[in-house]
């Protein structure tokens, strides 16, 4: 037996180093690799990356992408496609900036990205794009104003991570904007993936009287639409508005008014075509309402005129700089201490 | 005010639906002498099938078939391996848990039932009637009437009949009973398989019978909640189920806390831990012990 042991050892072996050896040759091709902390399958913020990154094989990449990475097994993974070769590595997420710092100081010709993050800029193979959702925060809180009827909104996040906190506070201060006397509860479920959890919050606000509900939660919006979709069944008008990825197309259901999108696949292309054209230039990269990378969806034939006209104005007056939404964490003087209820929003008119 | 109560404790027990229903299938197999940690993965294995199933062939109970036969076949591994080759049983576990997380995410991505913005709707099963109480309205299925029948069902065959004389025989002594004609081995493995079906039932609850679609992981630990509600409820189907009724009302009293906006010392940090922490402390201060005797014990002896 213990002789069988060994061979397979020395075959494995003997296999690994075949397979070091393979990856040394080099190749015209350019390679991208993609990292998550969460399934690809998330339908949700993973997701998204995953179609950027299969959107990067039609202009010529070969692709790879890892997905569960754990907080601590990040540089592990960024390590093993360093190794190889790979010419864009992308760590999804704001927090993968630390693992692609190091990584970007130990491998000066691989060309690293984060989204969602702002490690980028302070070396030179590494960008970051981090969406300023606050102007999608304002744009959704508009829509969501002219949405209620009964005045009381609802919004419903997995976590309060400090991205999640400028939009909420975002979307908030634009309500406020258009209709003071509107309500605003919050539920945090704890948990990206508990679907359940999402479709109970989504009940009990809507137990309450909240006929207006924003998701930002990635797997707990599934269950919020479906806790709509059984409350209208049962007589009641409540709609939803989604977020980062297009809903309505993606259900059909005329309740979702519309989604307040953020284009990960369009960073993404971004990048890949800089680096295919050799063009990169490390930045801290803000995609923006006036780029064209924050946009609203696709409406639900049922969606008002109101609503429309809303939506449309918000984008337009901050593509005019009428207004100019900030992030509450770039408000000086904002201890860090406090950003977990932090209410108010400034808006530079 | 009378009617926000009845509002508050309803909706906490029909969010406790999937928990009871497994914590109900697994009390019998830690009755029988098992360790059963591994109802997270069975769980979410019927979780996966059931939704699988409803969505390719358009029918609840087919799908409700297919997510028992997948929570099934797990369970058929997981006992084979503890209960006929005696592997160490929480290493056994912390592997099927794994497998049931790997194999779900995979097939989910291999049948491409998601978008970017969501995945596929299933079929599910309608709630059977609704109460209405002033503006709100609470759906309730047939999961929650078959929760609810679980629970003294559960307790009489445990406590009022031959099997479940059966099933405490080979969980307190195993060799006596196995003196007296039990097959142990037997006993367990079917004690087994019965927690197995029963953990992928309530993962249906969860897809077909609740959200509607399948997101990975999307059990979110409700599995290991339950065993902590059977060790909470000393092994009893009585105790077991008080336990997973306090944590679905501790589920409610998290989302009341933040549509309320009550402060709470600590605030969104406790509010959104307060059904661990309700658990947690119901296990800290409970009186601890009364597993059987040969509880997590291989069964060594013959059988005949």
């Amino acid at each position: 037996m213990k002789k069988i042991i060994s061979l397979l050892l020395v075959l494995l072996a003997g296999l690994m180093v075949t397979a070091c050896s393979g990856s040394d040759t080099k190749t015209e091709t350019l390679k991208a690799a993609l990292l998550t902390g969460g399934p690809v399958n998330d339908g949700g913020w993973n997701q998204m990356a995953y179609e950027g990154l299969m959107g990067l094989e039609d202009i010529g990449y070969e692709v790879s992408n890892t997905e569960n990475v754990q907080q601590d097994g990040q540089k592990q993974a960024l390590q093993a496609y360093c190794d190889q070769g790979y010419n864009l590595v992308i760590g999804h997420g704001y927090e993968w900036g630390d693992a692609l710092t190091e990584m970007a100081n130990k491998y000066p010709d691989i060309k690293f990205l984060q989204i969602g993050g702002n490690a980028g800029g302070k070396v030179p193979n590494l960008t970051s794009g981090e969406f300023k959702s606050y102007e999608l925060g304002y744009i959704g809180g508009k829509i969501a104003a002219a949405t209620t009827t009964t005045k009381k909104f609802g919004f419903i996040g997995a976590a309060k991570i400090p991205t999640l906190i400028a939009e909420i506070t975002a979307i908030k201060g634009a309500i406020k904007d258009s209709d003071p006397t509107i309500t605003v509860a919050e539920i945090y479920t704890g948990s990206w993936t508990d679907v359940a959890a999402g479709k109970k919050a989504a009940e009990q606000m809507i137990n309450q009287g909240i006929d207006t509900i924003l998701g930002i939660g990635d797997a707990c919006d599934a269950g919020a639409i479906q806790a709509i979709d059984e409350a209208n069944a049962a007589g009641k008008d409540v709609k939803f508005i989604g977020w980062t990825g297009d809903f309505y197309s993606a259900y059909q259901k005329d309740f979702i008014v519309t989604s307040c999108i953020q284009d990960v696949q369009g960073v993404i292309k971004t990048i890949g075509q800089e680096v295919k054209d050799d063009k990169f230039v490390s930045r801290y990269w803000l995609p923006d309402v006036a780029s064209g990378m924050l946009h609203i969806g696709e409406w639900s034939p049922t969606a008002t005129d109101a609503q429309k006209a809303a939506g449309e104005a918000a984008v337009q007056d901050i593509k005019d700089g009428k207004v100019t939404p900030r992030s509450i964490f770039d408000l000086a003087g904002v201890p860090a201490s406090e950003y977990y209820d932090a209410q108010e929003l400034v808006y530079s008119k | 005010m009378l009617n926000a109560i009845i509002l508050f404790i309803l909706s906490g027990l029909v969010m406790g639906t999937p928990l009871l229903i497994m914590s109900m299938g697994g009390v019998i197999t830690e009755r029988s002498g098992t360790l059963n940690l591994g109802l997270e993965g069975t769980m979410l294995t019927g979780a996966f099938f059931s939704y699988y199933f409803a969505i390719t062939t358009g029918s609840v109970w087919l799908g409700l078939l297919g997510g028992i036969a997948g929570g099934l076949v797990i369970a058929l591994f997981h006992g084979i391996a503890m209960i006929y080759w005696n592997t160490n049983q929480v290493v056994t576990a912390v592997a099927i848990n794994m497998a049931a997380l790997g194999i779900t995410n995979t097939l989910m991505g291999k049948f491409s039932m998601t978008t970017s913005a969501g995945n596929n709707i299933s079929p599910g099963f309608e709630p059977l009637f609704k109460i209405n109480l002033g503006e709100a309205i609470i759906g309730v299925n047939w999961f929650f009437i078959l929760a609810l029948i679980m629970i003294p069902l559960t307790w009489f065959v445990i406590q009022k009949t031959t099997i479940g004389l059966a099933i405490r025989a080979v969980g307190e002594y195993p060799t006596a009973a196995a003196t007296m004609g039990i097959r142990v081995r037997r006993v367990r493995m079917l004690c087994f398989l019965y927690s197995g079906a029963i953990a992928a039932l309530a993962g249906a609850a969860l897809t077909i019978g609740d959200v509607r679609v399948f997101v990975n992981n999307m059990t979110a630990g409700k599995g290991f909640i339950a065993f902590a509600c059977i060790v909470f409820g000393r092994y009893t189907a009585m105790g077991t189920a008080f336990g997973a009724l306090v944590f679905g009302i501790s589920e409610a009293f998290r989302n009341y806390i933040q549509i309320f906006a009550w402060s709470i010392p600590g605030g969104y940090m406790t509010s959104i831990m307060i059904p661990y922490i309700i658990t947690l402390l119901l296990l800290i201060f409970s009186k601890q012990g009364n597993a059987p005797k040969a509880w997590a014990i291989p069964y060594e002896g013959d059988d005949n």
